[in-house]
């Protein structure tokens, strides 16, 4: 039987650890990595970061509103 | 085919008269030329746009191979895969111009001025100088006197309206400062008119706008003295063109590398008179650049 198997809390998790290694990508990285010459805004890298941290906790927050009303 | 044999043979017509050593010389060449290039630019860079929708379509994929086999680790993998290329996407810088190619053209530019003013034996120190209250002068001016001993008064405002290059008395030339832009930029992101603002205004958002918004430095300090301004700045870039210019330059150190340049019409501005690069000290190699700005009283 086809179904989506991920719940909201896998994917809040997911959204956590996304989140943890970009923050620590931010802070060590260098906007230019010479081999690949690759460009990063670091600037981004940290919104993005905390954007997925607010996804974590909209998540537990509706999950946990959820098990409360239910 | 039979085109490039045409092409040959007349480069080879062409080359009869030419002596043996500049034949082989423009063999040579002309193979080089076609040979194949095996090395890459270093200005060429990947497109993180590729690289992010790869990410996403691979995602996507796996997102919809999740579904029908109701896998867990394929699932996250692809929700992953998307995070990745989402952010990825972001991230990337939306313009990307190579810090080498602005600093020649920079370096170019002043080098041309510097050039035209020692063939014509300007010598003296460049006065920055930004009007706020003439008529239909609303941009700064450099005037680059040409006696290198001048201590005299700018030509008066009537004067300076007329919008002349050459001045007789006193002697010297009048052109519209090189480094303007930037001062428009900072009253553009500032939303601001510098000639409505003090020096305290300057002192408290000109090294944030630089440094966190057009990050084209990695601090600035400005002091404002008796009758001069100290500007202390870091940041590799500007130094390194500050002490190329200083270098290649005759009047380098008193007409300024862009940046410093453009403080100085920011000084002129917001104290409404005419400043000088007094001293200019730069260390390429820490990076930092000292200025004193001297604030001209006679105008």
């Amino acid at each position: 039987m086809m179904s989506f198997p991920a719940t909201t809390w896998d994917i809040g998790i997911l959204s956590a650890a996304c989140a943890v290694v970009i923050l620590m990508a931010s802070e060590v990285i260098s906007p230019h990595y010479g081999r690949t010459s690759i460009l990063l805004d670091l600037r981004k890298l940290r919104i993005a970061a905390a954007a997925f941290v607010v996804a974590f906790i909209a998540i537990g927050i509706a999950n946990i509103v959820t098990l409360v009303s239910g | 085919m039979n085109g490039n044999s045409g092409t040959v043979r007349d480069y080879s017509s062409a080359l009869a008269g030419q002596t043996r050593s500049q034949v082989s010389a423009s063999t040579a060449l002309r193979a080089e030329n076609s040979r194949p290039k095996k090395k890459r630019s270093h200005f060429q860079f990947m497109s993180t746009l590729t690289i992010g929708i790869a990410l996403i379509a691979v995602g996507g994929a796996s997102l919809v191979v999740s579904y029908v086999f109701s896998s867990v680790v394929i699932t996250l993998a692809g929700l992953g895969l998307v995070f990745w290329g989402v952010t990825i996407l972001y991230i990337s810088p939306s313009k990307y111009v190579p810090e080498n190619v602005l600093t020649l053209l920079s370096l170019s530019t002043i080098k041309s001025i510097d050039r035209m003013l020692v063939n014509m034996n300007y010598r003296g120190k460049t006065i920055f100088v930004h009007p706020r209250h003439l008529k239909g002068l609303a941009q700064g001016y450099v005037f680059v006197p040409y006696d290198s001993s001048f201590r005299g008064s700018l030509p008066n405002e009537e004067q300076l309206a007329e919008e002349r290059m050459h001045y007789e008395d006193p002697k010297g030339i009048f052109m519209v400062a090189p480094s303007q832009g930037l001062v428009d930029l900072v009253e553009k992101e500032l939303d601001v008119n510098l000639a409505t603002v003090d020096m305290e205004y300057l002192k408290e958002n000109l090294p944030r706008l630089l440094t966190n918004n057009l990050r084209i430095i990695d601090s600035i300090a400005i002091q404002d003295l008796q009758g001069s301004v100290r500007v202390d700045i870091v940041g590799d870039s500007a130094a390194t063109l500050c002490k190329a210019v200083s270098k290649e330059t005759l009047i380098g150190n008193h007409f300024g590398c862009p940046l410093c340049s453009s403080l100085a019409l920011m000084i002129s501005k917001v104290v409404g008179k005419p400043v000088t690069i007094q001293e200019n000290k730069v260390n390429d190699i820490e990076g930092t650049i000292v200025n004193t700005y001297r604030v001209i009283d006679r105008a």
